[in-house]
């Protein structure tokens, strides 16, 4: 099988062919590694991969054939800690860093017999919705190579759009999973808070962040959540999940209905922030949900539009403390100096990008004293606020459908100088982070050969009702089929032009 | 709310961060900027609201308290950029007082 | 050194105590907490802030720091959560220390202490915190700095009094009292030379003097003093220093300053260029804590006794005096030895003078703990026995003790090995003193001849003969019985 390429694979096809002997997990592998090295020039999605598929860490003899992920190759965003593979968080701060552990995510991966190709490019520390914020490459956008795949998980995006590998984790702390799932015309998911330990994800904003799965079916999504949510002690916030290992027999229907589903648009998604042709596309999946049997009505959560002021304060506060340890002692960059507190000066201000900086500026300001009140805590409240009003939506609704993002895929460079117009990129998918609830990703439709998502949310711990919806959707509408053209190809049509 | 170059400066102190004056003068423009749209809320109540720190309640959650002993000394200095017999070395502290180690 | 204070004048002194508590593992990891490894042995990602690593709260380190409270009459909060406090040091790992501000685990009580003999005095506890200690920080060579974060997460109390405390005296006497408590309570064990006892104070003076608001000095922050007398000495240099600005008019200006224990000085802390600004917020990576009262109502009902309890009891029970009942207090080992030779038939006085002048002086020469001597209560008990009985002297029993502390041997045996026993046979000193009589006649002739000291020469002879085995009084007896029959004997012949 010359032309095998397993990352275009989705993962019932790659147990088929392992169950039917056609190929052996060595097969797979080498075959996933020697495809992204030489496709994902490129697209620009890997930040590492792994030179040989040999050494990589095996799990041990009769396990390794019943493991659901067996030969499934995937991609881990690179601020997951890796012990055989850097961990950069796209920062020069940690440039070539090497963790003494897994994540708990990336161990319980390997554990179901997931081949972990190499290490996928983002916005440094996350934070960005482009992944131009990243120090060491550009991650070109596999529909349109002068877009961005959105970020700050659009290495992740990218790999599973462009076919380089069958799913890839992601963390989204303001829709760094979802946004570049939606530009990039995948599917991606941020459970409810809590779910997927965060032991080993390099912090961004603590009480944000939650990693999640990029895929190219709901399918393959649930399935991969299966494998991760699990409760874990190591992580305080963790929590057990009442349906962790029932995600994907929640989606194994053929045709599904929703007979009985009520479901919630609220307006404020989809006011005139939000570009008309992703208003269309909402407009459209809610007729796709009506007929398939939901109830689907129009509702209001004025509060939503202080999402992004509440957002920003608390997540960027949270960072500018998260953020402090690295300080040139215990590991990454470190420029020298004589006295050590002008050594922690120089170290910060040479490794960190300028997103990182202004974000850090932002969280000190708004934690300092004299203004903590006005800023932290207001943001902390208005949380609170906002969350109410979202938690009390699922007393109606079941489901709040939403556009993913305002806009499809920017073009590269065009939001660079205007941080607040890169932030509305995320105003859609902050809520559900605020909240803690889960929130998904699926392809609606497209623009201009871009892709336009929808984003479903539900209740806290409804993860099971957000996949069977979003299931019955793709089945139904079949975007998820459609792929770049190049992908397969293994050339980008507009690249470089 | 405006951030003047005496915020930044005081801000990027706490931070430990050095901006030249270029940079000052942009982080200056997109604080003021950002804080301007966050001036937005201020039309929401919050005063009878308590603030909200984590997104889901979890029970009390600890460990007990036993020794779990994986020696990992020669990993965590392994990525560290000076080390000394076991130590981690950092140069001396010449301008910020002893004050600062405030337990 | 100490500076006449004007009666008007009032010292008013606050302390923030960090008591390093009594737990096998760190606060937030599995790492040992020991003391003297080899540097970064008892590490890992979570304590060396290693990106991606998170803190799990050790449940032990909550209960030691509730029964801290509870022994300080402190309201446990029943919720409580931790913050982060942001500064920048070599020895942080993380770039915050984690903390409680805002809900501390208990408040609001306090602390009863002896000053002197018979006075009592109470401070009121402000706040009792958790919080993880820092790392530890050596000077290299070569303008370098060594960091060890072996201590770093170490879990620490910090007791926080009010300005309650108006003199250095009075201030170490807290201190010591509150070691005490804390070692009888189990919270911690206090080692002083291990630097689980560290303490920053708040000092400054009011002139009372004054008609309206108070005239007074700003407050001065000593940090990190280590040992009482360094606090004690700290405190008299500072007071000195407060009380002589005062009389100038001078109010000072709030500064930190440091104890120097070579120069026996305080210094001021440079001055930074940047002002404090922790930052202080809740740590998003730990939930709240809901400290159940059940819980809090068991752990104060097994909480064993105060030594301020203690010491009332031991009066009470044992009549002993305040003074004595403060120094069995003072250290848990010596009040437990106290009480169990007490209970085995011992007297109370003898034993505690006995604890309190041989046992501690042998203890203090030898510089070793009662707990690490193998004599036994029951031991001293049947040694104190023999001399009751008298079978063995006082002095000889004075003699018999440092061979029973070191050799663990029962006093009986060894007093027989060591050739101590006392003759308290009358014919067999009766025996003696004819020796001596026949041996001595001028002296029993002078005697006759009314000359009444040489009775003393005659004794010592006695005890000479019987290499000073017989038993002192009953020798004394015999003898004049002795000398009185030859008086006799001497008028008949007359």
């Amino acid at each position: 099988m010359n032309d095998l390429k397993p990352g275009s694979l989705s993962i019932q096809k790659i147990q088929q062919l392992l169950r039917r002997r056609e190929v052996c997990t060595d097969e797979l592998r080498g075959a996933a590694v020697e495809d992204v090295s030489r496709r994902d020039q490129d697209v620009g999605s890997f930040l590492t991969v792994r030179g040989s598929y040999e050494g990589q860490s095996v799990n041990n003899g009769g396990t390794v054939s019943k493991a659901s992920l067996n030969g499934v190759p995937c991609g881990i965003k690179d601020n997951l800690c890796t012990s055989d593979l850097p961990t950069t968080c796209a920062s020069q701060m940690l440039s070539g860093y090497r963790p003494p552990y897994d994540a708990t995510a990336v161990k319980l991966l390997r554990r179901a017999g997931a081949h972990v190709v190499g290490k996928t490019n983002m916005d440094e520390f996350a934070m960005g919705s482009s992944t131009e914020n990243s120090a060491f490459a550009v991650t070109h956008n596999p529909w349109n190579s002068r877009r961005v795949p959105g970020g700050s998980s659009g290495g992740s995006a990218a790999a599973v759009a462009a076919g380089l590998v069958s799913f890839a984790l992601g963390s989204d702390t303001g829709g760094s999973v979802r946004q570049p799932a939606s530009f990039c015309g995948v599917v991606g998911m941020k459970p409810t808070y809590g779910s997927i330990s965060r032991y080993g994800l390099v912090a961004f904003a603590s009480s944000l962040d939650q990693i999640g799965p990029l895929a190219r079916s709901v399918d393959d999504c649930a399935r991969v959540l299966d494998v991760l949510v699990r409760h874990d002690e190591r992580d305080s916030t963790s929590v057990k999940h009442p349906e962790a290992g029932a995600f994907a027999s929640a989606v194994s229907e053929s045709e599904p209905r929703l007979n009985g589903w009520r479901i919630g648009v609220p307006r404020e998604f989809v006011s005139e922030g939000v570009d008309e042709p992703v208003r269309h596309v909402v407009r459209e999946a809610a007729d796709v949900f009506r007929q398939l049997g939901a109830q689907v009505q129009q509702c209001s959560l004025p509060l939503i539009n202080h999402a992004l002021s509440a957002y920003y304060i608390i997540a960027c506060s949270e960072a500018s403390s998260n953020l402090a340890r690295y300080d040139g002692v215990r590991y990454g960059l470190r420029a020298e100096s004589a006295d050590v507190q002008e050594m922690f000066i120089r170290s910060r201000s040479r490794g960190f990008g300028q997103e990182v900086k202004r974000r850090i500026m932002l969280g000190t300001f708004a934690l300092s004293a004299g203004y903590y009140e006005d800023y932290y805590l207001k943001a902390a409240r208005l949380r609170r606020m906002i969350s109410d009003q979202l938690n009390g939506s699922f007393e109606e609704y079941d489901l709040l459908l939403t556009p993913t993002t305002p806009t499809v895929a920017f073009r590269l460079q065009e939001r660079m100088d205007d941080p607040l117009a890169m932030y509305m990129a995320d105003v859609c998918t902050i809520p559900a982070n605020l909240a803690g609830i889960p929130a998904i990703s699926v392809p609606g439709g497209f623009h201009e050969g871009l892709p336009v998502g929808i984003q479903l949310m539900a209740d806290r711990f409804d993860d099971r009702k957000l996949l069977t919806a979003a299931r019955a959707f793709e089945l139904s509408t079949g975007h998820h089929r459609r792929r770049p053209s190049h992908a397969e190809e293994g050339e980008m049509g507009r690249c470089g032009r | 709310m405006s951030v003047g170059m005496d915020d930044v400066e005081r801000i990027s102190q706490l931070a430990k961060l050095r901006l030249d004056a270029e940079e000052k003068k942009k982080m200056s423009q997109d604080l003021t900027e950002i804080l301007e749209y966050f001036a937005q809320v201020e039309e929401v109540d919050t005063s009878s609201v308590s603030p909200m720190f984590h997104p889901v309640d979890t029970d009390n959650v600890w460990r007990e308290d036993a020794v779990s002993d994986a020696e990992m000394t020669s990993e965590v200095l392994r990525e560290a950029p000076q080390t000394s017999d076991g130590f981690f070395v950092v140069p001396q502290t010449v301008t910020g007082a002893k004050e600062e180690q405030d337990e | 050194m100490t500076a006449r204070i004007p009666e008007e004048y009032q010292v008013k002194i606050g302390l923030e105590i960090h008591v390093a508590l009594a737990t096998e593992t760190k606060m937030f990891c599995s790492c040992s907490t020991a003391f003297g490894d080899p540097p970064n042995t008892n590490v890992c990602p979570v304590c060396l802030g290693v990106p991606g690593s998170l803190p799990v709260l050790n449940r032990r380190a909550v209960e030691l720091g509730m029964i801290c409270g509870l022994a300080l009459d402190c309201e446990v909060n029943p919720q409580m959560h931790f913050e982060r406090k942001n500064y920048h040091y070599p020895d942080l790992a993380k770039g915050y220390q984690i903390s409680q501000l805002v809900a501390p685990l208990a408040e609001g009580g306090h602390f009863t202490f002896g000053v002197s003999e018979s006075q009592e005095r109470t401070v009121r506890i402000r706040r009792v915190h958790l919080e993880e200690d820092a790392g530890k920080l050596l000077h290299g060579h070569r303008q370098q700095t060594l960091v060890d974060f072996n201590r770093c997460g170490v879990p620490l109390a910090e007791i926080v009094t009010e300005p309650d405390l108006h003199s250095a005296s009075e201030t170490r006497a807290f201190l010591e009292e509150l070691r005490a408590l804390l070692r009888a309570v189990g919270a911690s064990e206090v080692r002083m030379e291990e630097g689980e006892l560290r303490c920053d104070t708040n000092v400054n003076v009011l002139d009372q003097s004054t008609d309206g608001p108070k005239d007074g000095t700003e407050i001065t922050e000593l940090k990190n003093l280590n040992s009482f007398r360094g606090v004690e000495h700290a405190l008299l240099w500072e007071i000195k220093r407060h009380v002589e600005a005062l009389q100038r008019g001078d109010t000072l200006t709030h500064e930190t300053r440091h104890w120097d224990e070579d120069a026996g000085v305080t210094i001021s802390a440079r001055a930074k260029e940047e002002a404090h600004d922790y930052r202080y917020f809740p740590e998003p990576d730990l939930p709240a804590v809901s400290l159940d009262p059940g819980w809090v109502d068991r752990l104060g009902e097994e909480m064993s006794e105060t030594p301020r309890q203690r010491r009332r009891r031991l009066q009470q029970q044992y009549g002993v005096d305040d003074y004595t009942a403060g120094v069995l207090v003072s250290e848990d080992d010596l009040g437990d030895f106290f009480e169990e030779a007490v209970s085995s038939g011992g007297d109370p006085g003898e034993v505690a003078n006995w604890l309190m002048s041989e046992v501690q002086g042998y203890l203090n020469a030898e510089e070793i703990a009662l707990h690490e001597l193998s004599v036994t209560p029951q031991q001293l008990v049947a040694m104190l026995q023999l001399v009751d009985s008298g079978k063995i002297s006082g002095k000889m029993a004075k003699e018999l003790w440092p061979r029973m502390a070191e050799t663990g041997k029962d006093p009986d045996q060894l007093a027989q090995e060591m050739g101590l026993q006392q003759i308290s046979d009358e014919e067999q000193l009766q025996g003696v003193i004819r020796q001596v009589l026949q041996e001595h006649p001028d002296a029993v002739s002078d005697y006759l001849a009314g000359k009444d000291r040489v009775v003393g020469f005659l004794m010592g002879q006695v005890m000479q003969k019987t290499q000073g085995q017989a038993t002192p009084q009953l020798a004394n007896e015999k003898l004049r019985e002795a000398l009185t029959e030859a008086k006799e004997g001497k008028g008949e012949e007359d």
